[in-house]
């Protein structure tokens, strides 16, 4: 076989299996709820953007109040809030408010910011915005953290779901739902499960992951983080969005690796207590050891179910207070020291643990 | 240029097409400019180096022919052995010799600092040398007659798909299909499109899905528990062998599209059932190589039972230093070389039976244990493979072998099953020959519906970044 019959024959063999490959990933943007379509790959924070921007929708249907609260943060915020709960909590404390909890697995400022920036540009004006941050906020070094691969994010977009864009920037925007740690999160997004899963299964545990108190050797104050946590007050500034901050608890107990004293901590509070201050805005301090006791929580730093519905309620009389004027500026750093913590045991204990 | 790039997605078609459509002479000119094209993407300075290879092994080809005395064929030989080890030595290995002896000196008591060269080693060197020293060899033990043409040696040598990252070929098999007009089949292109997107599956779904998370462990290993450390154990064996038997399957399957076959590289080796077997499944090309250009030169098992345990060790030593320059590389060929002395000593004592000659008689779950074991014990070497340096190996065992901490990390570790399912599918596919028959007996669009979803992976996987393959660093 010579000439152009050979090329012929390497084209016939090979376009079926690139039309079908393509056919696929067309199917997978259809199917595939939520999935966005964007030119960069930090797919999570678009894709955390569109299922806000749904899910808003469905709230505005809902609910009875006009004025909306969005809730940013990490999984401390999308685990720790029960957004029902919040609202009913509202519609006793007579609030016109009803709130959508963007928090997600794994998002600090970073991804918040691009995800804030990708809402605010299809149109999203939330009424009052909470910022809930937690002891890992700031840490460049940790390890449950969602990476953002570009430097500068300003010009991340998602991109309307034609058959062109599919085709152009599918295979990119598909790529992250490959990738295990941002799967893991879509998942969890997509199913609320921090959430909804009250009592994880051995099989769910091992899927969500068990977040330990991370060493005290392991942190290094990100100073683009804090510049980013900043960027998106400077946003609600800019769109006269009124912000605030609360700060979530992390376990008395922890069972960990960790290297104790955690000396960091005062510094990564003082951090964020300083924009807080500076600013002249909101931030209460739920990390407490008066507050949550060590049945209240799932693993370090997330709450259960229990301890979510009492952190909604905590919230909630707070957005209260601020609601009728009163800013309540709290001090992160009187936050407890006292983490008692016992190292783990062995493999077969560990394992048992789930 | 990298398989999985963009800047390779334009070179291959464009290739392609001038190939199919060239005749013979004009095929073999545009391979070899495609070749050095292909080399010179990376860094056309070390052109120069490869040129030099060539000519000097070419020259030393014919001078070991046409000499008339066994001891000038010989002198002749050893220039070229010299002139391709003393291009690895260096620009591969000159550091770690000057580092390894100035550690040496200072522990005895001389405090010294020995200056590095500090060179950037060139891409592919460890492969193309050994190819172009072993054509000598063979000229030199009669068993080839050198081919008369620098331009065929050049093309041998420099073919791309094999250049960078092998399979180390030998010149009986390559040269006569380069030097002989060549009739592309049908069979070829078809068989050659499905070896590229399993190669491609292999590389970019498994092995770079994976990558991540074996950083991690080398990098945070402080915050793993013991069963995040063994699980990842197991995770690197798996990423070494996706990516290194995915290059090898891209590479024999762009082979077959230009009509040309390269040798199987990688024959599922965690389906091995003892040491021995595994790396005769292993890296195919390389265990061959050492067989035969240092096994047998140093006696093989001619020279009595400790001879022949010795020269096992020496070679897996060898073959463990040629990966790099590293200590890690010589302690992971010399635990290799234990294996395999172990091995054999088990089964010189072991008392044999009639099942041990088939072993398709053994029953399934005993099999497969055995399996795991060989995987177990292949994954465990590969620690100190995998790790920058000796001491960091030695912690990651200890660790791991602490069993406290269970596992912590699994988050994002249990979606990788999906894709770990498609690469043992494939491997299972491979290691019963159901794929090949599965590839001969099906239509185009059967063919279409099972590798299309292949590819669409692939793009997708493949579309955040291209990671290199990790055996150009060899």
């Amino acid at each position: 076989m010579k000439g152009y019959k050979a090329v012929l024959n390497l084209c016939v063999q090979f376009l079926p299996i690139l039309v079908v490959a393509y056919a696929c990933i067309a199917i997978a943007f259809y199917a595939i709820p939520h999935l966005p379509i964007s030119n960069k790959r930090t797919f999570h924070a678009m894709l955390r953007a569109q299922i806000t921007l749904d899910q808003e929708k469905e709230n505005q249907s809902r609910a009875n109040a006009t004025h909306h609260l969005l809730l940013l943060g990490s999984s401390v915020v999308e685990r720790g809030i029960n957004q029902s709960y919040l609202d009913s909590s509202f519609g006793e404390l007579h609030l016109n408010l009803y709130a959508t909890n963007a928090g997600a697995g794994g998002f600090f400022a970073n991804s918040n910011l691009i995800m804030f920036r990708a809402l605010l540009e299809h149109g999203l004006r939330p009424d009052r915005v909470v910022y809930g941050v937690f002891l890992q906020e700031l840490n460049g070094k940790s390890i449950i953290h969602a990476s953002v691969t570009d430097d500068d994010s300003t010009d991340i977009q998602i991109k309307s779901k034609s058959l062109s864009n599919v085709i152009r920037y599918g295979p990119n925007s598909l790529s992250s739902i490959l990738d295990g740690q941002n799967f893991h999160i879509y998942l969890f997004a997509l199913n609320h499960a921090f959430n909804d899963v009250h009592n994880p299964n051995f099989f769910q545990r091992l899927s969500f992951g068990e977040n330990m108190f991370e060493r005290d050797s392991s942190y290094r104050l990100e100073q683009s983080y804090l510049k980013d946590l900043n960027a998106i007050y400077e946003l609600c500034k800019k769109y006269h969005i009124p912000f605030a901050f609360f700060n979530a608890p992390v376990r008395p107990q922890v069972e960990s690796l960790a290297d104790m004293p955690y000396l960091h901590k005062s510094e990564a509070y003082l951090a964020v207590q300083r924009i807080a201050e500076q600013n002249r805005i909101p931030i209460w301090n739920f990390d407490n050891s008066t507050l949550f006791s060590d049945a209240e929580f799932l693993d370090s730093y997330h709450l259960n179910a229990n301890g979510a519905h009492k952190m909604t309620q905590l919230l909630a009389d707070k957005i209260a207070k601020w609601n009728s004027g009163i800013i309540e500026q709290d001090v992160l750093a009187n936050s407890t020291d006292s983490v008692r913590y016992e190292v783990k045991g062995s493999l077969l204990r560990t394992a048992f643990h789930f | 240029m990298i398989f999985n790039s963009l800047a390779f997605a334009i070179f291959l078609p464009i290739v392609l097409a001038l190939y199919y459509l060239l005749p013979f002479k004009g095929q073999n000119r545009m391979l070899l400019f495609a070749s050095l094209f292909f080399y010179a993407w990376w860094d056309w300075r070390f052109l120069g180096l490869l040129a030099l290879t060539i000519v000097v092994d070419f020259y030393a080809s014919h001078a070991v022919y046409r000499a008339t005395s066994q001891k000038i064929k010989k002198r002749w030989m050893l220039l070229s052995v010299i002139s391709n080890v003393g291009v690895l030595v260096i620009f591969k290995y000159s550091d770690f010799f000057l580092k390894s002896f100035a550690v040496v000196l200072t522990k005895i008591g001389f405090a010294v600092h020995l200056p590095t060269l500090a060179l950037v080693l060139p891409i592919g060197i460890s492969f193309y040398t050994f190819m172009s020293m072993a054509y000598v060899i063979d000229v030199y033990r009669g068993q080839l007659k050198p081919t008369p043409h620098l331009f065929d040696f050049s093309l041998f040598v420099c073919y791309f798909p094999h250049l960078v990252a092998g399979p180390i070929l030998r010149a009986p098999q390559l040269l006569p299909q380069l030097t002989q007009e060549r009739k592309i089949k049908i069979e070829q292109i078809r068989d050659g499109i499905t070896l590229i997107i399993i190669g491609y599956v292999r590389k970019v779904v498994v092995a770079d899905i994976l990558a991540p998370m074996i950083s991690e462990a080398f990098t945070q290993m402080d915050s793993m528990g013991s069963g995040d450390l063994i699980l990842r154990m197991y995770l690197f064996a798996i990423q070494l062998y996706g990516d290194f038997a995915g290059y090898s399957d891209i590479a024999r399957g762009v082979s077959k599209l230009f009509g040309i076959e390269l040798n199987l590289n990688f024959s599922t080796p965690y389906f091995s059932e003892n040491i021995t077997e595994f790396w005769r499944r292993w890296h195919i090309s390389l265990s061959s190589w050492l067989r035969d250009y240092v096994y047998i030169p140093l006696g093989g098992n001619r020279k009595g039972e400790f001879r022949t345990y010795l020269n096992n060790f020496l070679t897996m030593l060898i073959g463990g230093l040629w990966h790099g320059a590293n200590w890690t590389y010589i302690v992971w060929g010399g635990l290799n070389g234990i294996y395999l002395g172990i091995h054999k000593a088990f089964l010189k004592i072991s008392p044999k039976r009639s099942s041990s000659k088939n072993p398709q008689t053994l029953i399934l779950p005993l099999r497969i244990l055995k399996m795991f074991f060989i995987f177990t014990l292949a994954a465990f070497a590969f620690i100190i493979f995998r790790s920058p340096d000796i001491s960091t190996a030695i912690l990651y065992i200890r660790r791991m072998c602490s069993f406290s901490g269970g596992i912590s990390h699994m988050g994002s570790t249990v979606y990788v099953i999906p894709f770990l399912f498609v690469g043992l599918v494939i491997d299972i596919a491979q290691y019963t020959s159901r794929g090949e028959h599965f590839i001969a007996r099906s239509t185009l669009w059967q063919r279409a519906l099972i590798l299309g979803p292949l590819l669409a992976i692939v793009l997708a996987a493949g579309a955040d970044s291209s990671k290199p393959f990790i055996y150009f660093q060899f």
